[in-house]
């Protein structure tokens, strides 16, 4: 049950895009059409939750026991570079079509906040296994979630009247801004 | 070849100068860091337990080993007494992780002057509610010897959050730790005290 | 003289996250203050300064194909390096950050500029760079920061602006006044901008 909350919070409450300012490079950048959101979207869950749960691996089972907290940033980043490019050579072997539609925002993927931020997060909130592998996909699936919205909406822009001083990435962080206040809303939930 | 060779190598060369160097620094650094962690949050918290304390408060920690885990006890000395203490405890079994407890112990009356919070992960909401003064308050004046420190589902005197058992449960734990140890270890923590030396 | 354009332009076409957009991450997240604005701004400036120099001396040594991995790992010492004085020194100021510490390494203007700049220019431009650019990040976060403090929360670095009678604008100091406080700012530079051309025109 309370994994359920968890899970809850994570996509919702502190949604990591809209709540925790994670991720927000990305998001600006490929969410000008619903195609390359959903891609990035897909991708920064698959590698989010893995990068959480080697990291969090990592942090247990070597920096914890050899008192090398103070590591935690290197051995992070390190892993999750690592792991982009592993992902990125098994997809090209493997899932050829699907490596070539994400293009370029695969290995963004490195630097995007969301995920580096996740796994720090996870740690710093000293989240035991079962708690992290729910924590990591939710807080993926929220990132995911704000960035479709967030495309939908902009795939409107395109129609729309905008002034010219407000287009692209002004008028897009306003509405990320409106986004953030209507789910604002779901603290009450909790 | 070669350039694979190099490659590995420029990587490494650069992996072993920044782990050196940042070892190096971490080692400098630690004592201060350390202090930093204590004065800014076991102190005031410890202060909150013990109400009054002197000025050189802070300064008097010390920490105690025993079973190869470290305990870090604050006493408050006054004229040359060693009056109360307020004691690190980690209690275990909670949601998320284990939850860490500051208690203040009466050494005169052998009982509880108060319990808070110092380290917690539990779900915010419910989960955040054992660490509000109000409800540590169930632990104020408790006698070491005499409370069955658990939770009165368990048959204990302590009554948990509704709805956070768990968590009520964790902190009951490290109460209990606590006590235990003060119970065992009271003259050596007194002598420790009044040695007069800070750190351990 | 080519170091003091190299210098500037980090306060003008290079100005971060304004023109630069890049690192908004820390932007929206620690901009509750100026306080927090500026010690941000001045961490990730140091970060910068040394990464840029640190890449810049070995730019002959590093082959091509590892250098993002070893640009990765420079920055990371070097964030490391900040984590820990801040720790050790600024402990207020290192809770308040959080992790936004940490997360300067992926911070894309600190790799964007080893990547674009450092690593094909000597030291004293890199440096120039990273010192210009980091400055104009430090003043872009301390003047959100202010307008977030000051309307948000009445204060300013912690003093009181208004009096006991101000009802501060709360959506401010919260997460989408964030978003939508940096979407007005860019809104009116880029009105600006247009503006000038126009004039120019």
């Amino acid at each position: 049950m309370d994994l359920i909350l968890l899970a809850i919070n994570a996509i919702l409450v502190k949604n990591i895009l809209l709540m925790q300012y994670l991720g927000n490079c990305p998001f600006l950048g490929t969410s000008k059409r619903m195609e390359t959101a959903l891609g990035m979207g897909m991708a920064v869950i698959f590698t989010l939750t893995l990068a959480t749960t080697i990291t969090w691996v990592v942090h247990r089972a070597v920096l914890v026991p050899f008192k090398l907290q103070y590591m935690q940033t290197i051995a992070f980043i390190l892993v999750i570079a690592a792991l982009v490019q592993f992902v990125e050579i098994f997809m090209k072997k493997t899932l050829p079509a699907l490596y070539l539609s994400l293009g370029i925002f695969l290995p963004l993927i490195t630097t995007n906040c969301a995920v580096f931020g996740a796994a720090l997060l996870s740690v710093k909130n000293d989240y035991d296994f079962v708690h992290m592998v729910v924590f990591a996909p939710a807080s993926a699936t929220g990132f995911a979630l704000a960035l479709v919205l967030f495309a939908g909406l902009r795939e409107r822009f395109r129609v729309a009247h905008i002034p010219g001083a407000l287009q692209d990435t002004a008028i897009g962080l306003i509405t990320a801004g409106l986004m953030s206040l209507a789910f604002l809303g779901f603290k009450g939930m909790t | 070849m070669r350039d694979i060779l190099r490659m590995v190598l420029v990587l490494t060369a650069i992996c072993l100068l920044s782990a050196f160097s940042l070892t190096a620094l971490n080692e400098g650094l630690a004592g201060q860091i350390a202090k930093q962690q204590r004065d800014n949050v076991q102190v005031p918290r410890a202060r909150e337990v013990l109400g009054e304390t002197p000025a050189d408060f802070a300064e008097r920690y010390f920490e105690i080993e025993v079973d190869g885990v470290s305990w870090a006890v604050f006493p408050r000395v006054e004229g040359g007494r060693c009056s109360a203490i307020a004691l690190e405890s980690t209690g275990r079994g909670g949601y998320a992780g284990d939850v860490k407890v500051i208690a203040g112990v009466d050494l005169e009356s052998g009982a509880i002057l108060g319990v808070r919070v110092t380290q917690s992960s539990e779900t915010p909401g419910i989960g955040s509610r054992v660490a509000e003064p109000s409800y540590l308050r169930v632990y104020r004046g408790r006698p070491l010897k005499g409370t069955a420190f658990s939770l009165r589902a368990e048959g204990g005197d302590i009554e948990a959050v509704s709805g956070a058992t768990r968590t009520s449960a964790a902190v009951v734990d490290g109460v209990r730790r606590a006590a235990e140890f003060v119970l065992a270890h009271r003259d050596e923590i007194v002598r420790r005290a009044l040695g007069g030396q800070a750190g351990s | 003289m080519r170091i003091v354009k190299e210098f500037g332009k980090g306060f003008t076409t290079h100005l971060a996250p304004f023109r630069l957009v890049l690192g908004l991450c820390p932007v929206l997240a620690v901009t509750t203050t100026v306080a927090n604005g500026i010690g941000m701004g001045l961490a990730a400036t140091f970060v910068l300064i040394c990464s840029n120099v640190m890449v810049s001396l070995l730019r002959r040594l590093i082959p091509g194909k590892v250098r993002i991995a070893c640009f990765i790992v420079l920055i990371a010492s070097f964030v490391v390096i900040v984590e820990l004085v801040m720790k050790a020194f600024f402990f207020g100021l290192s809770q308040s950050l959080g992790i936004f510490i940490p997360l300067i390494v992926v911070n894309c203007v600190i790799l964007g500029r080893a990547e674009a700049f450092a690593a094909r220019n000597p030291v004293h431009l890199a440096a120039a760079d990273g010192l210009g650019i980091g400055l104009g990040f430090t003043l872009s976060l301390a003047l959100i920061g202010a307008i977030r403090e000051v309307l948000g929360q009445g204060t300013f670095l912690g003093h009181g602006v208004f009096g006991p009678g101000f009802e501060p604008f709360a959506f401010l100091a919260q997460a989408p006044g964030a978003f939508v406080a940096l979407g007005v700012l860019l809104f009116v530079m880029n009105a600006y901008d247009r503006f000038r051309s126009r004039m120019r025109a």
